[in-house]
């Protein structure tokens, strides 16, 4: 692609000096021409003209710009003020003696004077300059746009393995639990089984979206929350929601990993007492969504699971679809973690 | 009646020497450019050799005589100049020559003198109307006492015109062409080609009279 990119670039930069030559040629015939017709002496001095001025404005944007570029402005002007009269020189020098060994034959003398090919000159390394500047400023464009593409697929690539990593990871979770269940003969496994398919349904489906309304994640954590609490058999989850939910469209998956972690950590063995408290608030510019659970002593937050999420991927993923406008921390307070999630719109 | 054929004569004399040289719209000299040679004063008489000059011929530069000024006025010319009568036949005709050196050469500019004012015979305002000035150009040496002119070869400068080997601003009309390029550029062309034998028709040998 880069290759392909790059031959491209060479060809449109050909093709471009081409066409200013050209456009050159036609203009500087136009102002040389003698008579009323242009006649084939016209043609070869305009041709001479031009490939005596050509080898500057060349080493002007080969050997000069690189100083433009790296904000020499005074040592530029000096050098291109060189350039040009060292150019002039050349083109005075040529059509008073060297044109006559080059074409023997033919009768040219240096018609302008020095004012007047510095003029011509200069048009000519100036306007070579800015379509050179023009030029770099269209691939510059051109390299930013695909970094950008580049950036985003990558993003896409990242979100999908880290959504890769939550789905399983949730299914299997739940899946043993379902097994337990049946194992201990619940009257509640089928109900269990309805909750596990309506989750199913929304991290298969939904969770490919983009974005899906904040109500669908509230939904999706119920749910959740109503799995985890038939599996211990007593409920040991507060699921506080306030404000405004209904214009806030979120990426999906968003909560259930910050969920799913808090219950691994914070509900351990059939405790009665251990709570998990959510609280989600929403307001027209910001969503607040703390959980806050109980820990088992020298226990941490990081993840010991092989191929699970862990804490890394939850704020990866954070960063890449709130990169500017989120902010995630967790405290430990006695013997209780305190996880805090802030999201504002941009 | 005879005047008339007189003047008609002087005319013609003077078409002659424009048409043997590619006429100038514009002189070759600037201000700056001329001088003066005190070898030119006098009489010249042409020897008679070479293919262009018969010896009929005889040159006279002498001062140039003061410009008529409004209401009578005479005030002398500003630029270094000769009063050159060309006699030919008896029929003499007044140019003003400036003399100007370029590349170490000599070379004389001719003018016609009041531009066809002063040529008496040709005093029809209507055929004045159709006439313009021009330039003519020659080298110019002095060689033991001798006077050598030569004249820009017509051929010369109109094959390389015709053959599109010389850029040089000029008009064609018919078959004659006429110079239009400036001082500047006439003055570069003599300095890079006013060497090449080619470019000059047989010198003329002048002796004093």
């Amino acid at each position: 692609m880069k290759s392909l990119a790059s031959d491209r670039n060479k060809i449109q930069k050909i093709l471009l000096h081409t066409f200013f030559w050209i456009l050159s040629f036609y203009i500087l015939l136009r102002i040389f021409v003698r008579g009323n017709e242009i006649e084939s002496i016209d043609i070869i001095y305009t041709f001479l003209f031009q490939c005596t001025i050509a080898p500057f404005a060349y080493a002007n944007l080969l050997w000069l710009k690189p100083l433009l570029d790296s904000g020499k402005w005074y040592l530029y002007g000096f050098i291109l003020m060189l350039i040009v009269s060292a150019a002039a020189g050349f083109n005075y020098f040529f059509f008073t003696v060297g044109v006559d060994f080059v074409l023997p034959g033919y009768y040219f003398i240096s018609y302008y004077d020095w004012i007047e090919i510095i003029q011509f000159v200069f048009g000519h390394l100036f306007i070579l300059t800015l379509l050179q500047i023009s030029l770099e400023w269209f691939e510059l464009n051109r390299e930013r746009q695909r970094i950008s593409e580049l950036e985003k697929e990558k993003i896409n690539f990242e979100m999908k393995a880290l959504l890769g990593q939550i789905n399983p990871h949730f299914l299997f979770n739940t899946l043993n639990n379902l097994y337990s269940m049946v194992l201990n003969g619940s009257q509640q496994s089928g109900e269990y089984i309805l909750k596990l398919a309506d989750v199913l349904r929304y991290v298969i489906y939904q969770s490919r979206q983009e974005a899906i309304l904040l109500e669908d994640e509230i939904r999706l954590l119920t749910d959740y929350i109503l799995l985890q609490e038939l599996r211990t058999d007593y409920p040991n989850a507060e699921f506080n929601v306030s404000g405004e939910t209904g214009t806030w469209r979120i990426p999906p998956m968003i909560f259930l990993p910050l969920l799913e972690n808090s219950f691994k950590h914070g509900i351990k063995g059939e405790k009665e007492s251990q709570k998990i408290i959510i609280n989600l608030q929403v307001n027209e510019r910001e969503i607040f969504f703390k959980i806050q659970n109980e820990r088992e002593e020298k226990e941490t937050i990081r993840d010991k699971q092989p191929g699970g999420i862990g804490m890394e991927n939850i704020k990866r993923r954070l960063e890449l679809v709130f990169p500017e406008n989120h902010e995630f921390n967790i405290e430990e307070r006695e013997n209780l973690f305190f996880t805090n999630l802030k999201i504002w719109k941009s | 009646m005879l005047k008339k054929a007189i003047a008609m004569k002087k005319f013609l004399i003077v078409l002659l020497i424009i048409t043997s040289c590619v006429p100038s719209i514009h002189p070759l000299y600037h201000e700056r450019d001329l001088i003066e040679d005190q070898r030119l004063f006098g009489n010249w008489r042409n020897a008679g050799e070479g293919e262009f000059w018969d010896g009929r011929e005889s040159w006279k530069f002498e001062k140039l005589p003061p410009k008529q000024g409004f209401l009578g006025s005479k005030t002398p010319d500003p630029l270094s100049g000769y009063l050159l009568t060309i006699t030919e036949d008896s029929i003499a005709a007044e140019f003003v020559a400036r003399l100007l050196e370029l590349d170490n050469q000599l070379f004389l500019d001719i003018f016609p003198k009041s531009e066809y004012g002063d040529i008496k015979g040709i005093e029809n305002n209507w055929l004045q109307m159709h006439l313009f000035p021009v330039h003519t150009f020659a080298r110019i040496s002095f060689e033991n006492k001798a006077m050598i002119i030569e004249p820009f070869d017509p051929d010369f400068i109109i094959d390389l015109l015709e053959q599109k080997k010389i850029r040089i601003s000029h008009e064609k009309t018919g078959n004659n062409f006429i110079l239009t390029a400036s001082t500047d550029e006439l003055q570069k062309f003599v300095m890079k080609f006013g060497r090449e034998k080619e470019a000059y028709i047989d010198p003329g040998l002048f002796t004093r009279m």
